[in-house]
């Protein structure tokens, strides 16, 4: 046979950094711009006692409403101040911190109940299967804002309970989709075979199905942060969330709502910085699903 | 002696590029052969080689974002297709010259029925009322031998068979009258039964109705049985060209030989014997003839030399410097 | 089909039923239904009392078939702030709820399925991009801050429109629009993608083989075929929009359920809450249950099902 494939020859470390994970992801526009706005805002939530200008509680009440440095404000004050002579930019960053914390809890969370649900679901039949879909169509069924209403309702308001209304709610997107993956890869032969091999079930779902349901879990983790942010801050505006002494995005625009026609800056300012925050993740969450496996329909 | 407008199909030097992630490679490079009319020409080629990519070249159907003629004409019937504005393309697509495809099922629109399908493509190109359309689709699916037409034409893709399904398609096809059918690879998606008849209903449509039919595949045996010429394809480029009795009886090209030799004979007691290797990947630019590297005749100026068509008598072209050395018998 | 509609029918009663069941134990869940359902200042004679009547003290299950039958017989509750009964409120704004809802619904369909199909037929153009970018943002907006700032822009600057309130059509315009635009983004998205998949099809392929003029192959061919899950999403969406609602009806005052339980919550009439979760998650079940069955109409291989002949 004539010598038609040549030895392989040693790739450049360039390249192979190129052609991994994390080079594919950069790559792309919107992992390259996900990833960075990312990175600041975990960096400001993290840093932020040391980045804020300013104690987020601190009122005073001689400089209220005053508007951000661009539009006729000082420097002391980047961003303005509220009603109450807050600084905005210290709210902001001390905001991220509750954000992030509960956006990427009650989605680790969430993961964690509808991966295990759609996982138990998909692979074994009978009435285990029906019972636990029947379920997943009850929690779809009730609004998540008239769900948590009727949670906080009945057990107060607060950080934890907004973290199990929050998981409580999404776990269902985890669980269809997980779903759908665990019924199609059980097809495969390589299920098969590892059941054929005596494997017992616990076992065949934990080390076969799982890592190969696992790319769709990923991507949807990383979007349901996003969509947990929103959640919470809509859930905090309405009065339902965290208690009103932690600064957080969704009370300043409660609180500014009032104020709107004096200081208009008190709704967009955190309005953005919330929209910022979740167009970076989703962006990341999208170039993630490109990268892993684009046919993926999320 | 054939006359120049006995050509329907003229494909001269025909070159198309595909782009990929560093470049662009060529999927068919310099591709030469005519089909005249009432003619059925058989192009075989393993995959890779680029008859599909031919196939919807003369269509107009390539990809545009990703593939696009670079070089040669498609004369039909003395009109370059290639230069053709896209509205008039569209016009004789469907109409002078259709195209089957190799999967009936994905090729046919599973949420309308049978009969709308063929109504659609009458439609498209003469203005005819719709209960005369479907009469005509009626027609045409009595043409192709499906049982109980009148019926048929309101079932739906999933209703039918494999080989009914592709009756439909030959029906659709050759709604308009067309003088070229294209075929691409219509029966390796279905049982060796259904092929054959397949191939019979193809033999019987050409001798009622005239039809040029190009006919691709990967099969020697399918263009044994239906096929006046054949045109070889290795790596986008023809190889070997000419009537199938005189190729098939004396191949000149050590690829024809090769594919020869890999068909099962169990009446000769000869064992089938492989071609070693696999062919070129598109982006490996090769110097020389692309078939040295597995070619068992190969010569050092093989590898070097790109070997032009030659003549070896009157309608039969080889690609290959070394084919007067070659044996031509078994 | 009938055998799957009715199939369909009976899983939407176990649904209805785990709703009740799981609004029934919330109520129960902080031990002592009296604190949510009496005032604050209630003394303990006047919970026993009370207790006593409604029946609290008897076993759980025992409480719960009669909430079950209650239920089903059309007693929700009945709302002390009110003093009337709690369906009757309810039904009183579900109208309300509705206008806006469908008004929303309308407005992301006509904006959003124009968008996705477009994009999709110039995939990879800057059309595309810019479409694509819009619903992107239109995501990462939360809905009550876009409610906020056009309230801004539109009432307090520049007075073209109305703040809150239902009345004239114009009162209708913000909320509306306001409700779409997240939905705007998500069917734009689901439809482009759901368009760009069809457009890869082979039978599109052929239907251009057949000479058929591209604008035709789009939107009589495509969009038909694309149009069948769509459908499923379209449905789905209401239900995310009157959830949606219950945030827009509190930042524009409109006067529909939402903005009811909302209020209720904060002046601790419980059951009225119970009362719209279960109203809005029973339209919810129902409108699937259409979707569903409208999908199996549609598409002919659930409908015919089966061999020719």
């Amino acid at each position: 046979m004539s010598a038609i494939v040549s030895p392989a020859a040693p790739v450049p470390f360039g390249q192979r950094l190129r052609r991994s994970l994390v080079g594919r992801l950069l790559r792309r526009a919107n992992g390259a711009v996900g990833v960075t706005i990312i990175l600041v805002a975990i960096t400001v939530a993290l840093l932020a006692p040391w980045l804020s200008p300013h104690d987020p509680n601190a009122q005073n009440l001689m400089a209220r409403l005053k508007p951000p440095a661009m539009l006729g404000g000082t420097w002391t004050h980047p961003l303005g101040t509220d009603h109450l002579g807050r600084d905005i930019a210290s709210r902001v960053m001390y905001g991220a911190q509750v954000s992030l914390f509960v956006g990427f809890v009650t989605a680790f969370a969430a993961g964690i109940v509808g991966t295990t649900v759609g996982l138990v679901a998909g692979f074994f039949d009978g009435f285990v299967r029906t019972f636990l879909m029947r379920l997943v169509d009850v929690f779809l069924a009730i609004p998540y804002i008239l769900f948590a209403v009727v949670v906080v309702g009945a057990l107060g308001s607060g950080i934890t309970n907004l973290i199990l209304v929050l998981a409580l709610t999404r776990w269902v997107q985890f669980a269809r989709i997980v779903y759908g993956q665990t019924l199609s890869v059980r097809e495969k032969e390589y299920v098969e075979a590892a059941r054929v091999r005596g494997n017992s079930r616990m076992r065949v779902l934990l080390a076969h199905v799982l890592p190969n349901v696992s790319t769709p879990i990923i991507v949807v983790m990383t979007l349901e942060v996003a969509f947990m942010i929103i959640m919470e801050s809509a859930l905090t505006f309405l009065g339902l969330g965290v208690s009103p002494d932690t600064p957080s995005w969704g009370w300043m625009l409660a609180e500014g709502k009032d104020y709107m026609s004096l200081a208009w800056w008190l709704t967009v300012v955190p309005g953005l910085t919330i929209v910022a925050t979740v167009l970076g993740i989703n962006l990341f969450g999208d170039a993630l699903r490109d990268t892993l496996d684009p046919r993926l329909k999320l | 002696m054939t006359q120049a407008s006995d050509i329907l199909l003229q494909v001269e030097n025909l070159t198309v590029e595909f782009r990929v992630d560093d470049g662009t490679v060529k999927a068919v490079d310099g591709v030469n052969f005519s089909i005249r009319r009432g003619e059925i020409l058989g192009l075989v080629g393993e995959s890779g080689s680029g008859k599909s990519v031919t196939s919807l070249a003369i269509m107009g159907l390539l990809p545009p974002r990703v593939a696009r003629v670079t070089g040669g004409r498609i004369l039909f019937d003395g009109q370059d297709l290639l230069r053709l504005p896209a509205g008039d393309l569209r016009g004789l697509r469907g109409n002078r010259f259709g195209m089957i495809f190799q999967e009936p099922l994905s090729a046919l629109n599973p949420v309308f029925t049978v009969g709308h399908q063929i109504i659609t493509g009458i439609r498209a190109h003469e203005r005819v009322s719709r209960a005369a359309a479907r009469s005509r689709a009626i027609e045409l699916l009595s043409i192709v031998h499906i049982a109980d037409a009148a019926r048929s034409v309101d079932a739906y893709p999933f209703q039918m068979s494999g080989g009914m399904r592709q009756r439909v398609l030959i029906a659709m096809a050759l709604a308009s009258q067309p003088d070229l059918l294209i075929a691409d690879e219509p029966t390796t998606a279905l049982d060796v039964t259904i092929q054959a008849q397949i191939l019979d209903l193809l033999r019987e449509i050409r001798e009622k109705t005239g039809v040029a039919i190009l006919f691709i595949t990967h099969d020697l045996a399918v263009i044994a049985e239906l096929c006046d010429c054949v045109a070889v394809l290795y790596a986008g480029e023809v190889q070997e060209r000419g009537p199938v009795s005189s190729v098939f009886a004396t191949p000149r090209h050590p690829y024809t030989r090769g594919l020869f030799s890999c068909i099962a004979d169990p009446s000769s007691g000869k064992r089938m014997v492989p071609i070693e290797g696999r062919p070129p990947l598109l982006a490996e630019a090769l110097p020389g003839c692309r078939f040295a590297p597995r070619c068992t005749y190969a010569s050092p100026s093989c590898g070097e030399i790109h070997p032009t068509i030659e003549i070896v008598e009157t309608d039969r072209e080889v690609r290959c410097l070394r084919w007067q050395e070659i044996p031509t018998s078994f | 089909m009938l055998v799957y509609v009715l199939r369909r029918l009976y899983q939407a009663i176990f649904v209805l039923l785990g709703v009740v069941t799981i609004v029934f134990f919330l109520l129960h869940l902080s031990g002592d239904p009296t604190q949510l359902l009496l005032p604050l200042d209630a003394t303990a004679a006047e919970r026993a009392a009370f207790r006593e009547q409604m029946g609290f003290n008897d076993p759980l299950v025992i409480q719960y078939v009669r909430y079950l039958l209650n239920v089903v017989q059309g007693d929700l509750g009945y709302s002390y702030r009110h003093g009337q009964p709690v369906l009757g409120l309810i039904l009183e704004r579900v109208p309300a709820t509705f206008e806006l809802t469908l008004a929303s619904l309308l407005l992301a369909i006509v904006v959003a399925i124009p968008l996705g199909v477009i994009a999709a037929v110039r995939h990879g153009s800057v059309t595309d991009s810019a479409a694509m970018a819009f619903a992107l943002l239109g995501q990462a907006t939360p809905v009550y801050w876009l409610g906020l700032l056009l309230i801004l822009l539109f009432s307090v600057k520049l007075g073209w429109l109305p703040s809150g309130g239902r009345g004239s059509f114009e009162t209708l315009i913000l909320p509306a629009f306001t409700l779409a635009v997240f939905s705007m983004a998500r069917i734009a998205r689901i439809t482009r993608s759901g368009m760009l998949d069809v457009l890869g099809q082979d039978y599109i392929r052929t239907a251009r083989a057949k000479g058929i003029v591209e604008r035709i192959v789009v939107f009589q061919y495509a969009l038909r075929n694309a149009a069948i899950p769509l459908i499923t999403v379209i449905g789905l969406e209401f239900g995310v929009l009157l959830g949606g609602a219950v945030i827009t009806e509190t930042v524009f005052a409109w006067p529909g359920v939402g903005r009811f339980a909302i209020d209720s919550i904060f002046a601790r009439d419980y059951p009225v809450v119970q009362g719209v979760v279960l109203v809005l998650s029973s339209i919810f079940v129902l409108i699937n249950l259409s979707v569903d069955i409208l999908y199996t109409y549609l598409d002919p291989r659930i409908r015919e099902g089966g061999a020719f002949k």
